[in-house]
């Protein structure tokens, strides 16, 4: 899936910003990433849905997206090996470069739907936004949203450059849950995103994830 | 002390005196080129200062993210020995220790970081407070120095102004002089040529054999009538 979602052509000439990209925490493309291992041997009894990566596996960052919400608010995604992704929040101009952050958070690529009628896609888009959305067998609870009523999506645009030369851009309709797990402080994150590709192909791709702490992560 | 000595004193007194002039003179743009100066380091001092600040806010969420993820650990280390997991346990356990470690020394750093903040902020209160006091007497001294120069141009044209008024009254006395001086040359004028007519009227009677002087019109008149008879 990984190569489905970075083998994208550009269509429009990209600014090539490669050698000026943000490193929040140090992340950068090539950057090793060694989640802590005490997590992996704790949380990989079977009460996530998330498969935590081996303990002690390094993680290359492949590629790294970008996307800007406005009043100094960044996401900086950093897709790495084995489906993973890293998204740092950072707010004011602070936390692109240094270690200031607001919060990271570690996903792993789950189920990518490809709709390939308008009818299925309705079908699909009619659940996302639901106050609960239900996902390999477990209830997750809207994040973003109140009422009992389908919330709106969270709509922005993300520049990905993955370690050539290229970028390309996707369109995100996103919408975040979660579910608390027995036994662990640590919710499990669920981002359910429907991606829009410059071609305008249209994918509806589930991601499971944590919160994860600064000390969780060895950046190298 | 000799008088080479005395000299070269003297030369040095005037070098100082002239060099005194010279800073006087220029003591006002000195002074605005120093507080400009002492602006732009107390600028300095705060850019110092957020970085300072920044770097301890994220020591401080690196402390309070070890701080949980100790919480976390303690509660997978129970939660090991009730499974009888020694193993895991005991890795846990090492981490805990390793954190707590880190949590003494993160809280050191900041201990460390708020005491140069402290340090840095009463400077910077100091600085600005001197600067404030330095702009004050600077602004008197340069309103003074406006009253001086104003009154100076008014000194200056109050003595033009009295030269101006000497200069036009010893004009208007050397005018008096020349018209009284005029006026004596016309009288004497007219006196010279009252005398010249009487004058030449009397040679006129001189060679026309008339007796000049002391005779009236009528002794004259008597003696033109005494061939007659």
């Amino acid at each position: 899936m990984f190569e489905r979602l970075f083998g994208k052509k550009p269509q429009t000439p990209p600014p090539s910003r490669h050698g000026t990209l943000p490193a929040p925490l140090g992340l950068h493309l090539g950057a090793a990433v060694r989640l802590d291992s005490i997590l992996s041997k704790v949380l990989g009894d079977g009460r996530f849905v998330l498969e935590l990566p081996e303990p002690g596996t390094p993680l290359l960052v492949q590629a790294q997206g970008t996307v800007d919400l406005g009043e100094g608010v960044k996401l900086h995604r950093f897709y790495l090996d084995d489906d993973w992704w890293l998204q740092v929040k950072v707010s004011g101009a602070g936390g692109e470069e240094g270690e200031g952050h607001d919060e990271i958070l570690l996903f792993g690529f789950g189920d990518v739907l490809n709709p390939s009628t308008q009818a299925q896609f309705e079908e699909i888009a009619a659940t996302i936004g639901l106050p609960h959305f239900e996902y390999a067998d477990k209830s997750y609870a809207r994040q973003w949203g109140v009422g009992s009523s389908q919330s709106a999506t969270t709509d922005y645009e993300e520049r990905v450059y993955p370690k050539d030369d290229s970028s390309y851009e996707t369109r995100h309709q996103d919408m975040l849950y979660a579910r608390e797990v027995t036994g662990t402080s640590r919710e499990e994150l669920l981002l359910v995103s429907v991606e829009t590709d410059e071609n305008g192909s249209v994918s509806v791709v589930h991601s499971v994830g944590m919160r994860l702490e600064r000390t969780d992560l060895e950046i190298t | 002390m000799g008088i080479i000595s005395k000299i070269w004193t003297a030369v040095r007194g005037h070098a100082t005196e002239a060099g005194q002039v010279v800073v006087d003179a220029n003591a006002l743009t000195i002074l605005d080129q120093e507080m400009r100066d002492a602006d732009s380091e107390i600028r300095k001092s705060k850019d110092n200062l957020a970085q300072v600040m920044a770097k301890r806010k994220v020591a401080s969420d690196n402390l309070a993210s070890k701080k949980v993820k100790l919480t976390e650990y303690v509660g997978y280390v129970e939660a090991a020995l009730a499974k009888n997991d020694e193993a895991l346990a005991t890795e846990i356990a090492g981490k805990i220790a390793e954190h707590e470690a880190q949590v003494a020394t993160e809280e050191g750093l900041i201990a460390e970081y708020d005491t140069s903040i402290a340090s840095i902020r009463k400077s910077i209160t100091e600085a600005e407070d001197r600067l404030k006091r330095m702009k004050v007497k600077v602004d008197v001294v340069k309103a003074r120095e406006h009253v001086i120069k104003a009154s100076q141009v008014a000194a200056s044209a109050n003595a033009g102004a009295n030269s101006k008024v000497a200069g036009a009254l010893e004009s208007l006395e050397r005018l008096q002089a020349s018209q009284a001086e005029r006026q004596a040359r016309i009288e004497s004028a007219n006196e010279l040529a009252k005398d010249g007519t009487d004058q030449g009227l009397e040679e006129k009677l001189r060679a026309a054999g008339i007796k000049p002087g002391g005779a009236s019109a009528q002794d004259v008149l008597a003696r033109f009538r005494k061939p007659t008879t």
